[in-house]
């Protein structure tokens, strides 16, 4: 087990005066509840913060974690500086080594020796650390180091690593922490809603918003810690992230429950499972308070809901006419399920995930999804600057399963999505000669159950939560160690996918019989690949590959998807402003203005 | 010319203090960019480092940087600070001041005491570095080659503006000062080769018929003959300064990273994914393998001794330096095993 992931069974919770409700899925918190009052919430909250905080404060694994939490709780100062100090003399890991090291000192920076205050200060100078190529990276160096240019100012550049000086490092390092919340907040986040990174961005704004010296800073950290976690919220079920992601691994993309993002559902949403990470000590020993709307918000599943969103694209370099293009992504939000999907196409390099169902049944296994496997040197060229061919040998090297044919991580550009609330329809018009010719499909074994119908449909149960799924094409079915694969080996391709829980459609069977009477008509020619259906609800979907999507006779354009819409988050392209409602609370970022209204 | 270790540059300046910039212009041309060349007697080598095999972003082994070497020698020594991802080297030495840079991931890095201490001149919008160019003559000049344009500062790093009027994509691998005057400069970009007489100011399409560019090179002797290369459409050669471009023999779709010549331009080579050494002795004209590089997947960097045109250095796509001393007929390790090896050079 990774050390830094603890699963804390109901019982160990219990055990631990961690009050977990009776009636909700294992583990989830009795606060999990939407209506539960502010001083409910801060207890239930606080009590998870403290069994973080007390399991890091002690443990004796000896790193940033352990001495920060020494430091936040006062216990045993000497051994979290000698902690500190061991550690310090082997600084690696660029810049998650960053927010670490400075997370610690700003927890114990009052207590701690003047040895070990010299050691840091020591390593700020000597240690390189690298700013990294990914977005999720720069906020941590940044943040980072825009918070140890306040500690350390007025040194010359011989005193830091980058031999700039505190004032320079820290206008360089604001200057880019401001322009990423502009874009934002504009077009849309760019490593958008990635159950694995959401925390590298989440721990960067809470070191901004507890420890910013700078008033301007510290409520932007706040405000886009607000920002991240509400993202997240009315996209969570149980703790999960619903839908597409812009970047997610192997295996967590077949079990959504641990992911890192998962540690921060419990911590502030009380949802989930029971979880201590060392992705959430720094903010559960931090002052940051979730805003109640957030959490009714997380926590209120009474009514089903679409949620639309915008995000961007991370920066294109090659083969592009814009450098960030925009995403459309679509969830429909249920309490025992979500589906959701990004509209295809390659819209992130390596771990993309286009589109999925999650649910609340059977952990961990609580997904269905599909892709079409594809790598490529043309893919890698978009978003990396090194030369071409040489980079699929250079991300196996890190990310073992991209060129791997059975992978279940990844975009394709020959994928395309059309959802409309809890139905959705995926083509696929593979250019011959790709990598893979095929399309695959997963399915837990877990499910109550599979079956391959005569009428063409597969229809499954997971708890209260049913799915239909149409292959387009024929395909095989192998059992492997987690799920069954369903793989069809066709280029013109797809399927379309019904979900209905038990409270929309009533049993299993009636669900399976109205489905019987629903054929896709699908055009599957080269260039000519399209599919005509009417849903269980009675709407006629049309979806020509790529782009041309109509419902009920009606244009469906993507162009038009706000940064945000749905019942609780309203945010306008270019606004930088996001209003957030839940009945009659109201709360609105404004980063223009650096405004929190209510 | 060169008169006892001081560059022409430096004689410039020189008898700009002297005589002020109207005598110094009747003694040297204050446009001609190209620097002396070392003399190998007393230089060392320097290799950018990009990465270790099996480096991650965040989980480094660190190891990558500026390294520096003696000639003749497997030993190699860092002098930057490690963790620094390097595309690429250059340096500025007028005969009174010596930089040496670094492209990398995090900015240019500048040294003013010879590898000791360093200074990134860059900020966050001006990042990923691909290619360094100083002005020779005046320091607080510098050229950036970026994925997301040209860039250039005039006031010694202190800012930095994009450059890319004429160019409609942004993606610039490297970027070419012509040795005969330091205001035209060629950049190796998405749709073309470019080409500025203006430092930097405008761009014009030089008609290459290339994509993707990836590899520039003047004739040393005759900078009017150009080679250019890049994705999969093999080399293209102008020798009338990019009026006219053909294609060179024996390369038809291989793609190139690097060009390298004999001091005396008599012997090229080039090198590239999968294409192992190539070698040229007509001025990049047709072109033949030296070597195949058993085992070695691409090769990004070349040198050639400037007094021994026999003595050949390749810096490889993870297997560290290569050399030959037979004009590449046998080949030994030279360092750096497990490393990228972006660049090589000979530097005082």
């Amino acid at each position: 087990m990774n050390r830094n992931r603890v699963i804390l069974p109901a019982l160990a919770a219990t055990l631990l005066g961690l009050p977990v409700s009776a009636g909700g899925a294992s583990g989830t918190a009795a606060d999990a509840r939407s209506n539960v009052s502010r001083a409910e919430y801060l207890r239930g909250y606080q009590q998870r913060a403290q069994v973080i905080a007390s399991y890091y404060d002690t443990s004796m694994a000896g790193d940033y974690y352990c001495a920060a939490a020494r430091y936040a709780s006062g216990k045993d100062i000497r051994t979290a500086d000698s902690m500190f100090v061991a550690a310090l003399k082997r600084p690696g890991g660029d810049m998650f080594w960053m927010f670490s090291c400075i997370g610690a000192y700003l927890n114990g920076k009052d207590r701690m020796s003047p040895e070990t205050k010299a050691a840091v200060r020591n390593a700020w100078k000597t240690y390189a650390p690298y700013r990294g190529d990914t977005e999720n990276h720069w906020a941590m160096y940044y943040s980072s180091l825009f918070l140890a240019s306040e500690q350390w100012p007025g040194l010359p550049g011989s005193e830091w690593y980058n031999g700039k000086s505190s004032e320079e490092n820290r206008a360089d390092a604001k200057d880019y922490l401001i322009h990423w919340m502009e874009i934002a907040t504009t077009i849309g986040q760019g490593e958008f809603d990635t159950p694995h990174y959401f925390t590298e961005y989440a721990v960067s704004m809470s070191l901004l918003a507890d420890f910013a010296k700078d008033p301007d800073m510290k409520q932007r950290g706040k405000m886009m810690l607000d920002y991240l976690l509400v993202d997240f919220a009315d996209e969570q079920l149980d703790g999960q992230y619903l839908g597409g992601y812009s970047r997610i691994y192997q295996p967590e993309v077949y079990m959504p429950i641990t992911c890192p993002a998962s540690a921060f559902a419990w911590l502030y949403f009380g949802t989930g499972e029971p979880v201590v990470s060392y992705w959430v000590l720094l903010p559960a020993i931090g002052e940051y308070r979730l805003p109640q709307i957030i959490h009714r918000i997380a926590t209120d599943r009474s009514r089903s809901y679409v949620e639309r969103e915008r995000k961007r694209v991370r920066n294109v370099i090659r083969f592009g006419k814009e450098k960030n293009p925009p995403v459309y992504k679509y969830t429909y939000v249920t309490k025992e399920y979500g589906i959701g999907s990004l509209q295809g196409g390659l819209l992130q390099p390596i771990q993309q995930h286009t589109w999925g169902i999650q649910y609340t049944y059977g952990r961990p296994f609580t997904t269905i999804f599909g892709l079409h496997p594809y790598w490529s040197s043309y893919e890698l060229g978009m978003f990396f600057p090194e030369e071409i061919k040489p980079l699929i040998a250079d991300v196996v090297g890190s990310k073992g399963t991209y060129n791997n044919p059975d992978k279940w991580t990844g975009g394709s550009p020959f994928e395309r999505t059309f959802q409309y609330r809890n139905t959705l329809i995926v083509l696929y018009d593979i250019e011959p000669g790709t990598m893979t010719e095929h399309i695959d499909g997963f399915f837990p074994r877990n499910l109550q159950e599979r079956v391959a119908d005569s009428s063409g449909w597969v229809f499954c149960k997971a708890g209260d939560t049913y799915i239909g799924w149409y292959p387009l094409q024929a395909g095989v079915w192998t059992q492997e160690a987690d799920n069954w694969r369903f793989r069809s080996n066709h280029l013109r391709n797809g399927e379309v996918v019904e979900v209905r829980s038990k409270s929309e459609i009533g049993s299993f069977e009636k669900f399976c019989g109205a489905l019987r009477l629903r054929r896709p008509g699908a055009e599957l020619e080269p260039g000519n690949v399209a599919v005509e259906y009417t849903t269980l609800g009675g709407d006629r979907m049309n979806f020509r590959f790529p782009g041309r999507r109509t419902l009920n006779g009606k244009n469906v354009d993507l162009t038009k998807t706000p940064l945000f819409d749905g019942p609780f988050l309203h945010a306008a392209v270019g606004s930088q402003k996001l209003s957030i409602t839940y009945g009659k609370e109201k709360l609105n970022l404004d980063f223009k203005q650096l405004t929190i209204t209510e | 010319m060169n008169f006892t270790g001081i560059s022409r540059p430096g004689w410039t300046l020189i008898l700009r203090m002297l005589f002020g910039p109207a005598l110094a212009l009747m003694f040297f041309d204050p446009l001609v960019a190209q620097p002396a060349p070392p003399k190998a007697e007393g230089s060392r080598l320097f290799a950018a480092v990009f990465i270790v095999r099996g480096s991650v972003s965040g989980n480094a082994t660190g190891g990558y940087g500026l390294y520096v070497g003696a000639q003749n020698d497997t030993v190699w020594t860092r002098i930057s600070r490690s963790s620094t991802l390097t595309f690429g080297l250059a340096l500025f030495d007028n005969g009174r001041t010596r930089r040496y840079y670094m492209a990398a991931g995090n900015g240019v890095h500048r040294s003013t005491d010879g590898g000791k201490s360093w200074k990134i001149l860059t900020s966050w919008r001006t990042e990923e570095i691909l290619c360094v160019v100083p002005d020779p003559v005046d320091s607080s000049v510098i050229y950036v080659a970026t994925p997301f344009g040209v860039f250039k500062t005039v006031d010694d790093g202190a800012t930095w503006e994009k450059k890319m009027n004429g160019i409609p994509a942004w993606f610039i691998q490297r970027i070419l000062m012509d040795p005969r005057d330091r205001r035209t400069l060629y950049a190796a970009a998405q749709t073309d080769v470019f080409r500025t007489t203006d430092a930097g100011e405008h761009w014009q399409a030089m008609g290459s018929g290339l994509e993707q560019v990836l590899a520039l090179m003047q004739m040393p002797q005759d900078p009017g003959v150009m080679l250019a290369a890049g994705e999969l459409k093999g080399i293209r050669r102008t020798t009338d300064g990019g009026k006219t471009w053909s294609a060179a023999r024996g390369v038809d779709s291989a793609i190139i990273y690097t060009f390298r010549s004999s001091r005396d331009g008599n012997e090229v080579y080039a090198a590239g994914w999968k294409t192992g050494l190539l070698g040229s002795s007509d001025q990049g004209a047709s072109w033949h393998q030296v070597w195949p590089a058993p085992g070695i997947d691409a090769i990004y960097s070349l040198f050639v001794y400037p007094d021994d045109p026999a003595h050949l250095l390749v810096g490889t796509v993870g297997d560290g330096i290569e050399e030959s001393l037979d004009h590449g007929v046998t080949w030994r390790s030279a360092g750096l095993p497990g490393t990228q090896v972006k660049q090589i050079e000979l530097y005082p």
